[in-house]
């Protein structure tokens, strides 16, 4: 019948609406559609409706973006390869006197009967940074020739097992004292800076020299060396040369004169949480700024005022983003007396009253992270006790 | 710097360069992800897949669309989310991270319509989303690539590892349901969006003979 010819075609041309609507059909099909267009009603309303629905769909809004979803621009530096900001803090030192003093500590060092207790630190490589950094810290910035620098800074990554014994040498009294010295000043990071106490600021207990002392690395060693060696230390306990000869080249004397001149070195702390919130304010009750992943740096630039928060800038896509990290996420081998005290503006203050159950400050990565230990497992005790002079000589 | 030029610096590990894709093409991804995946948390680990499984396979692009050889790896991405999410449905903990109150300062989606405007299509957006979750993967997949986000047949029968043909009669279904689902909701729909002439929605949902009350 002619109304069964009208419905197995209102069928057909059903089926080839959608190809029809986008114009992908074959001319043939194309024009039976459009010939029975002209008697189907039905199938009119249908192309209709179908173009309506397709419309819709093309306006479909676009969901808010949640957060961006870049990928972390600092890479995990190698393990055994000086870090950044040791370039960093590098800069501005007569890189020869440096290299030079770095070299006449490793020769001296590995001259001690001792020195086979490199084998107790299986840690080496971050276990020397921190060591390699007191020595060198208190450096500010200033151009350097980029060649200098890197060979300084490679020269300093080759003392990385050598330097480790100044950990633990502390056999002959007499030059273990200038060599027990920056053991004080700086245990190893990995080892004291994780503390699971927020209000426990992350430093050694023996406290590193402050980072505004502008002293070289001779006469950063000097006062530990009068102070621990009253006996041993020279009249002038302010001088290097007068406690450690070794070190008291003319080099070294220049650099002092020379880096007394530069100003507050920054302060950067590396994230050891998987990931980490930055907030707006020193507190888990301020909201969220962004999410740092383990081993971005930071730029510390305050503590608060019950300690416990840092401060900091990163940059990240190009915008210097400021807020507050827990502090005891943060690893820092850095002098933290000259950080200033800052009291968030009022108007940033808390978004609501602290919630009884707050969200953590690490967060689950949704990144699958190979070959990394989680962060739970790398948490240390809180007072790991630094070795101490008069603690274990072998034998 | 052009996106030939991102590429290139991004096969040599310049992350930043790649960072420029991701700025590029985010809102689309996550769009996408979040439309065939149906919820942010799943959309959200879907895109930073998505996008790290780019940046450690970028070397294996040898030219053409970069959108379509990333669209086939999220689509990929959205696939294992679906999996993983009937595996074993947990709650996200970006549910934690990101406070729908208060989305990180940028984020927000620049629009220049009314707040009406505005409103009434964040509506329209909610029973679209509805829509299409009521369709089976495949054809909700391909519904989106193709009437949301605009790609050609090529380009979705790529990224779904199929054929142009499949791509149009999974769309032409979608389509239909989606059609009818709309017109299920047509007094519910934002009064902009809806569509006027009643007499053929009524033959649509073939009601020709109905007896109109009021003509």
């Amino acid at each position: 019948m002619f109304k069964n010819q009208i419905h197995d075609m209102d069928a057909w041309v059903e089926e080839r609406l959608s190809d029809y609507l986008d114009g992908t059909l074959s001319p043939q099909d194309r024009a039976k559609v459009e010939a029975h267009l002209q008697i189907s009603e039905r199938e009119r309303a249908s192309l209709e409706s179908l173009r309506w629905t397709v419309n819709l769909l093309k306006q479909t809004p676009a969901p808010t973006l949640p957060r961006q979803f870049t990928l972390p621009v600092t890479q995990r530096a190698p393990a055994r390869s000086a870090p950044s900001w040791m370039v960093w803090s590098l800069r501005g030192i007569a890189v020869a006197a440096t290299a030079a003093f770095v070299i006449l500590l490793v020769g001296t060092l590995i001259r001690q009967p001792s020195s086979g207790n490199i084998a107790m630190t299986s840690g080496a490589a971050p276990a020397a940074a921190p060591s390699v950094m007191i020595a060198l810290a208190p450096t500010a910035t200033a151009p350097v020739e980029p060649a200098a620098a890197e060979s300084a800074s490679s020269a300093a990554a080759d003392t990385d097992l050598a330097a480790t014994p100044i950990m633990i040498t502390v056999e002959p009294p007499a030059t273990a004292a200038a060599i027990v010295a920056p053991t004080q000043a700086a245990p190893p990071a990995a080892k004291t800076q994780p503390s699971p106490q927020p209000t426990q600021v992350t430093r050694p207990t023996q406290a590193p020299p402050p980072a505004q002392n502008a002293n070289p690395s001779p006469t950063v060693i000097a006062p530990k060396v009068a102070e621990m060696q009253p006996t041993n230390a020279s009249a002038s306990a302010s001088s290097a040369a007068g406690s450690a000869p070794e070190f008291a080249t003319p080099e070294a004397t220049d650099t002092t004169a020379q880096q007394r001149s530069f100003g507050t070195p920054t302060i950067e702390g590396v994230v050891l949480a998987e990931r980490l919130r930055v907030r707006a304010g020193p507190g888990a009750h301020y909201p969220t700024l962004g999410i740092l992943q383990r081993n971005d740096r930071v730029t510390l630039v305050g503590t608060s005022a019950p300690p416990g928060w840092f401060a900091i800038q990163y940059l990240r896509a190009d915008t210097l983003i400021e807020g507050w990290v827990a502090a005891r996420l943060i690893g820092t081998t850095d002098a933290l007396d000259s950080l200033p005290v800052i009291t968030p503006p009022v108007n940033e203050t808390p978004e609501s009253a602290p919630p009884t159950l707050q969200a953590p400050e690490t967060v689950e990565p949704t990144v699958p992270v190979e070959n990394e230990t989680p962060f739970a497992d790398v948490t240390p005790t809180p007072n790991e006790t630094p070795v101490t002079p008069t603690a274990t000589p072998e034998g | 710097m052009n996106e030939p030029q991102m590429i290139a610096e991004a096969q040599r590990g310049d992350v930043s360069a790649f960072n420029q894709l991701v700025r590029a093409y985010q809102s689309l991804v996550y769009h996408t992800a979040y439309r065939v995946l149906g919820d942010g948390d799943a959309a959200s680990d879907a895109t930073q897949d998505a996008f790290i499984s780019a940046y450690k396979n970028i070397k294996s692009f040898r030219g053409g669309s970069f959108k379509a050889w990333l669209l086939r790896i999220v689509t990929n991405a959205c696939y294992d989310q679906l999996r993983a999410k009937q595996r074993k449905p947990t709650a996200s903990l970006d549910a934690l991270l990101v406070d729908p109150d208060n989305p990180a300062p940028g984020l927000g989606e620049a629009h220049e319509e009314s707040p009406h405007a505005y409103a009434e299509r964040q509506e329209l957006g909610e029973w679209i989303h509805q829509g299409l979750q009521a369709l089976p993967y495949d054809q909700r997949i391909t519904l989106v690539l193709s009437d949301v986000d605009g790609f050609a047949y090529e380009e979705i029968a790529l990224a779904t590892n199929t054929n142009v043909g499949t791509v149009k009669s999974r769309l032409s279904r979608a389509r239909a349901q989606m059609r009818e689902f709309l017109l299920q909701q047509r007094e519910l729909l934002p009064d902009a969006y809806r569509l006027k002439n009643r007499k053929q929605e009524q033959q649509t949902l073939g009601m020709e003979n109905v007896q109109e009350s009021n003509s």
